[in-house]
């Protein structure tokens, strides 16, 4: 079985700009330290829905190659180098927004922000291969705001699985489809780079 | 022969960048030339596996490169500078070229060596540890150089690789292009006829997604005597060639 060296992966989250991926990622957690009310109302069920959207895009930008071309007609490792990429943002975004929200969650606990960090990720990363790095951040933030109108009106459907109950599991089932998925695809295909003729 | 294609074409949309080209060629340095947007870019996308043909036949290597297994056994052995070359402002000379190099699956061990003489072959052996953000537009193509030569492709496609070179680099690029087709095929598309006429063994002229022209340089510059516009034979000949398909 072919195992990448550590220097081509450091190379590969350099080229990534992962330090400061992660430092942004750092960044938005902080948001769910801020002393915002959490318990009940629209804000409170928006702030953790924001939050992990923000978390999200940071992962979807950081799926961006300045390389391009050069790097996309190499062999083997790049699939691999791509999804450990994302796998590390995304897990260092789980943890710290589990950290952050330690003691701070609403009545739900963690478990709906680490749920829509993991849906909203999938989201963006599929928006990425679809649309490019650049505008992966789109999809999420309109289906955020969709899911505020839900919110507003309350809605329960399975299609606003972020805003249903903590231990809802066809939301979390959902979450990490749409996680899996764009794993899978950003490792195949890589994001979307602009062709021309 | 490493690059055989027979109706080869790619369009964008309704437009035919390429429109059925034949190729077959074995190890030296073959010049593309045509006007902007004659389709010598796509071309080269299409046999750098960057984009697949629209139809026709293409073999690379002596393998399909279609299929997954064969397209990856292909791109280990090509050397491939676009156009445009993307890079992380961040990386030295030596970290970008490393990166391509372990990407392209170079055994470990020979890696840094490799990336040595690349670099050296460049001449860019004193900033071997600058960043890539510090190098002016010459010294990035010729970074691009490097990357492209480092795993001592069979197959080294470059897009205007000598654009922003000095004289004297390029001729030291036109003996390491030589020195490349000896023992690889080399295509490499170029607006400098001098480059082709100093490096290459054969020459093509596209126009219109069609190659219009195949032959060695003297052969083109045969085509332009007494006709031809232009200061040199070779432009003569390209020149001659061009208004001949116009007209």
């Amino acid at each position: 079985m072919w195992v990448p060296s550590l220097r081509l992966v450091r190379l590969h989250l350099a080229s990534r700009r992962a330090g400061l991926a992660l430092v942004a990622i750092g960044a938005v957690a902080l948001v769910i330290v801020l002393p915002i009310p959490r318990s009940g109302g629209m804000l409170g069920a928006l702030v953790p829905l924001v939050v992990a959207m923000g978390a999200a895009a940071v992962v979807g930008a950081a799926t961006a190659s300045p390389i391009g071309e050069v790097e996309r007609v190499t062999g083997r490792p790049l699939p691999a180098l791509r999804g450990a990429a994302v796998l590390l943002m995304f897990g260092t975004a789980i943890a710290l927004l589990a950290a952050a929200a330690a003691g701070r969650a609403p009545a739900g606990g963690s478990l709906p922000l680490l749920r829509a960090c993991t849906g909203l990720t999938g989201i963006t990363l599929l928006t990425a291969v679809a649309a490019g790095p650049q505008r992966s951040w789109t999809l999420p933030l309109a289906y955020t705001i969709l899911c505020g109108h839900a919110i507003e009106r309350s809605w329960r459907s399975l299609w606003f699985w972020p805003i249903r109950a903590g231990h809802d599991a066809p939301a979390a089932t959902v979450a990490i489809a749409l996680l899996l998925a764009g794993l899978l695809a950003i490792a195949v295909r890589g994001t979307r780079v602009s062709v021309r003729s | 022969m490493n690059v055989e294609t027979s109706g080869l074409t790619r369009s964008f949309r309704r437009r035919k960048a390429v429109a059925g080209v034949d190729l077959a060629l074995g190890a030296g340095v073959y010049g593309l030339l045509g006007p902007n947007g004659a389709g010598k870019t796509s071309l080269l996308r299409v046999l750098g596996t960057v984009i697949p043909p629209s139809s026709g036949e293409l073999r690379l290597l002596g393998r399909d490169p279609a299929g997954h297994a064969e397209r990856r056994e292909i791109r280990r052995r090509l050397g491939y500078l676009p156009q445009d070359l993307g890079y992380y402002a961040g990386f030295t000379v030596v970290e970008f070229v490393e990166y391509i190099a372990l990407l392209k699956e170079m055994p470990r061990q020979r890696v840094p060596r490799a990336v040595a003489a690349a670099v050296e072959d460049v001449g860019l052996g004193d900033r071997a540890r600058s960043k890539l953000r510090t190098l002016s537009g010459g010294m990035l193509r010729r970074v691009g150089i490097a990357q492209a030569i480092v795993n001592e492709p069979e197959l080294l496609l470059l897009d205007e690789p000598t654009a922003g070179l000095d004289p004297e680099q390029r001729v030291q690029f036109r003996g390491l292009m030589r020195r490349m087709g000896e023992r690889a095929t080399v295509i490499v598309s170029t607006h400098l006829v001098e480059d082709v006429g100093a490096a290459c063994d054969r020459v093509g002229l596209m126009s219109d997604g069609r190659l219009v022209f195949t032959g060695t340089p003297d052969e083109l510059s045969a085509r332009g005597a007494g006709t031809g516009v232009g200061d040199a034979p070779l432009e003569r000949g390209y020149s001659a060639v061009l208004a001949e398909i116009r007209t």
